[in-house]
């Protein structure tokens, strides 16, 4: 009896179960064609710089420098960010923003902000840095500052950018340090990774050369020729205080710090010739770490503090080598041309900076350690003293441009060249500092 | 215009000599003043300009072979050229004759390459030089060999000429420097 | 005597009613007992068949409910996912009119159409592989020098227009700074170009992300 019922009811739902089905399919059919996946391999990139638009924060011109006017510089100068040009625009860190211009624009992120008083000469600097594509927020941040915190400010917030588009520490708020020499007086100054913000730590008339930073940023080492022959000192940045840690008999030159920041290596002629010596941060307990009858000089420690490179002529031209911090055999890196000096392991030890010579012209190059192949990252002639930023994407380098002293900068990759500007004057000899936590 | 009439000079008086006057004119005139080289050193005595004999100190009579503070090398080299012999020996002896005397010998280097590595150069003619006075009969410890790499030119400017000035050993008795 | 034998005869006859009487009786009784089992077994059967049934009506039942409710589910879920597509569509078609505004204000570039010449789904397909390819890693920015080989997998539906309705990170690189790279790649590329057979499209594409060939 009820199956009479049934049989009715349940033959009408499969049919509307069936129309349902097929209206389904038609749906899917309309909209996805089919659930099978199709695989796409996609290798590379097609461009190397974030296009990113930094809008002029609200209220800003109540601080010198505009702080996006600093964020826009540090961005652009490292190489990985195409800034677009906004405009004045009516944004800020509390607007409602529309990514369709944006998008427009093809802009991969846009960092809007506020700078706003909050009293006793103080103020507060918000900002919002937005994926543009996704129509999303990447974060947000607030400081509160001086007038004269107002680039400090800027460059970390560059530095947040950089870290949350890149995925790799930014180096805008590391310091710099570098010797100016000005007619006759030698000035080792301090100064903001872009050059900006200089400050003297030493004034002499004498040269200064070889400034190399503890790794915790506190100190830094030195040769001083204020008493007509080189000697080391470690120079306290705080206090101003120093002290000769290397004065023997002889020239001290070549300061390097161990990563822990416990040891020194430096060069002493006290034995005879140009020797690697090893010894505690405060001068005391200088251990030879090499005997050779030739050239060693420029030692530096590998990140792991386990090798120290350093340059040598034992193999009759100035060349790169190799040793263990605890000593023992000698490992040439170097082969190519007659002149390679100035080794400077990266951050990550995987590559080393040097200067070559080619023909007549000296130029920062860069070793894969790896594979041992080298290539020079300048155009450049008289090129020195590479140093890698602690990230280890770019390095800053002297050279020489009319016979005067400059700062550059170079991506690691070389795919990025830049001038630092440093008050006029002759500069030289410049070391990037440690970050700062 | 000094350097030149040397030149001109040590041509006439040595035959054959095949410096060319340009590159090598100071250290062949170094050379023709050699004390006791013959007929040269006669007539090198003479050379130099509105100069009188100051009696006493050694060390400040600009025509003793003391005066001679300089001692040249060529590039990426610390041996010591024959024609810097005679001027060493002088201050050889005169060490040896005056063991309280202190000498500091500061090495430098042309201003190309690296500053550590032009360093250690100036170190090695500093080196170099010591141990030619040494093996002249000075007393190891009265000298001191330091460098002062390419930090002080003697010249600035960026040519051949310029950076042959510049690769030198200077000799400094104490209370000079 | 003979009243003695009449008696005799009457008391035979009536123990012979008597006997046929309770032989009727016993017959009765058991024509009774059999018809009461006979009833009882009817009434069991029936009580079992009773209860049989109202168990089919009830599984019945359930199943009616079981089904209504997974009907009403797949009713809510084909809404929503009529909702979403309609949504997408017109979101697409949003993005549609500002990539073509964009376009018009000539401040993008669009990318190049041109379709290899192919034969068969196979070429087909390949060389819409190629189009697909060669537009998102053009929106790809990365930095050159990153470190390591990082590598993500993401899924992605669209429409046959190519604009893209969904991006799905299906494995991370562990950078999520790269990954988010890519996504934006994969955004910026919406509409993606379209096959040159429209049989070879297929509405769900797993993109395989490395920074650079393995060795």
């Amino acid at each position: 009896m009820e199956l009479t019922y049934n049989r009715p009811f349940f033959s009408a739902c499969r049919t509307v179960e069936r129309l349902f089905r097929i209206l389904a399919i038609c749906l899917a059919l309309l909209a996805t064609a089919a659930h099978a996946q199709l695989t796409i391999e996609i290798t590379g990139a097609g461009g190397n710089q974030i296009p990113v638009a930094v809008v002029p924060f609200a209220g800003e011109s109540a601080l010198t420098p505009a702080i996006s006017d600093v964020i826009e510089a540090d961005l652009a100068r490292s190489g990985r960010f195409r800034t677009l040009y906004t405009g004045p625009q009516n944004l800020s860190d509390t607007s409602t923003v529309d990514f369709a211009p944006w998008r427009g624009k093809n802009a991969d992120a846009l960092v809007v902000g506020g700078v706003y008083p909050v009293g006793g000469g103080r103020f507060e600097a918000r900002f919002r840095l937005y994926d543009v594509p996704k129509q999303a927020q990447l974060g947000a941040l607030a400081f509160t500052l001086t007038v004269q915190q107002a680039r400090a400010t800027a460059h970390r917030i560059a530095d947040f950018v950089y870290e949350k588009l890149t995925g790799e520490r930014g180096v805008f708020s590391t310091r710099i340090a570098y010797v100016v020499k000005n007619g006759a007086r030698y000035q080792l100054q301090i100064a903001d990774a872009d050059g900006a913000n200089a400050q003297a730590a030493l004034s002499s008339l004498e040269p200064i050369i070889s400034p190399a930073w503890s790794p915790d940023g506190s100190r830094l080492a030195y040769v001083s020729f204020e008493n007509k022959k080189p000697v080391v000192y470690v120079h306290s940045l705080a206090s101003g205080k120093r002290q000769a840690v290397a004065n023997f008999r002889g020239s001290n030159s070549a300061p390097a710090w161990s990563p822990d920041g416990r040891s020194l290596a430096v060069v002493l002629s006290r034995e005879g010739g140009s020797q690697l010596f090893l010894m505690n941060a405060d001068g005391s307990g200088a251990r030879r770490l090499l005997s050779s009858s030739a050239i060693d000089t420029e030692p530096f420690y590998a990140p792991d503090g386990q090798s120290i490179y350093f340059t040598s002529d034992r193999g009759g031209s100035p060349q790169i080598y190799r040793v263990a911090a605890a000593g023992g055999p000698v490992e040439r890196l170097t082969f190519d041309g007659s002149y390679n000096v100035t080794p400077r392991p990266s951050p990550d030890g995987k590559y080393l900076a040097f200067v070559r010579r080619d023909g007549g012209r000296f130029q920062v190059s860069v070793m894969d350690l790896a594979s041992r192949q080298v290539r020079a990252l300048t155009d450049t002639g008289r090129d020195e003293s590479p140093s890698f930023a602690p990230n280890g994407r770019m390095i800053l380098y002297a050279t020489q441009v009319s016979s005067r002293g400059v700062l550059a900068a170079v991506s690691s990759d070389g795919g990025v060249k830049q001038r630092l500007s440093v008050p006029a004057g002759d500069v030289r000899e410049p070391a990037w500092g440690p970050f700062l936590n | 215009m000094r350097r030149a009439l040397l030149g001109l000079m040590a041509a006439a008086l040595v035959a054959g000599c095949a410096s060319t006057g340009t590159e090598e004119g100071s250290g062949v005139a170094v050379e023709d003043r050699k004390p006791g080289a013959g007929g040269a050193a006669g007539s090198a005595t003479s050379v130099p300009i509105g100069t009188t004999t100051i009696p006493g100190d050694p060390l400040k009579d600009p025509a003793s072979p003391l005066a001679k503070r300089s001692v040249y090398f060529d590039f990426d080299r610390d041996d010591i050229k024959p024609e810097f012999r005679p001027m060493l020996e002088a201050h050889a002896r005169y060490l040896s004759s005056t063991p309280n005397q202190k000498m500091l010998i500061q090495g430098n280097a042309d201003e190309r390459g690296s500053r550590e590595y032009n360093l250690a150069l100036g170190q090695r003619r500093a080196d170099a030089v010591k141990r030619t006075l040494v093996l002249m009969g000075a007393r190891e410890a009265q000298i001191e060999p330091v460098s002062l790499g390419e930090e002080k030119p003697r010249c600035t400017e960026q040519t051949e000429d310029c950076w042959a000035q510049n690769r030198r050993g200077d000799l400094f008795y104490s209370g000079e420097f | 005597m003979d009243i003695a034998l009449e008696r005799e005869k009457e008391i035979r006859r009536l123990e012979e009613v008597e006997r046929k009487r309770r032989e009727d009786e016993h017959r009765r009784k058991e024509l009774e007992e059999k018809q009461r089992k006979e009833e009882d077994a009817r009434r069991l059967e029936a009580e079992k068949k009773r209860k049989e049934e109202a168990q089919r009506q009830e599984a019945e039942k359930k199943r009616r409910e079981d089904e209504a409710r997974a009907k009403a589910a797949r009713d809510k879920q084909r809404v929503a996912e009529e909702r979403r597509l309609k949504e997408d569509l017109e979101r697409a078609r949003d993005q549609r009119l500002k990539d073509q505004l964009a376009r018009e204000l000539g401040s993008t570039t669009s990318a190049a159409r041109t379709g290899t010449p192919v034969a068969g789904d196979a070429g087909a397909t390949a060389g819409w592989v190629d189009k697909i390819r060669a537009k998102i890693r053009g929106n790809v920015v990365l930095p050159p020098d990153l470190p390591g080989n990082p590598q993500a997998v993401f899924l992605v539906q669209l429409l046959p227009s190519g604009d893209i309705v969904s991006v799905r990170l299906a494995r991370s690189s562990g950078n999520k700074a790269v990954d988010e790279a890519w996504e934006r790649a994969i955004l910026k590329s919406s509409p993606l170009p379209q096959p040159d057979k429209r049989e070879v499209f297929q509405a769900r594409l797993e993109l395989r992300f490395s920074l650079r060939d393995e060795p």
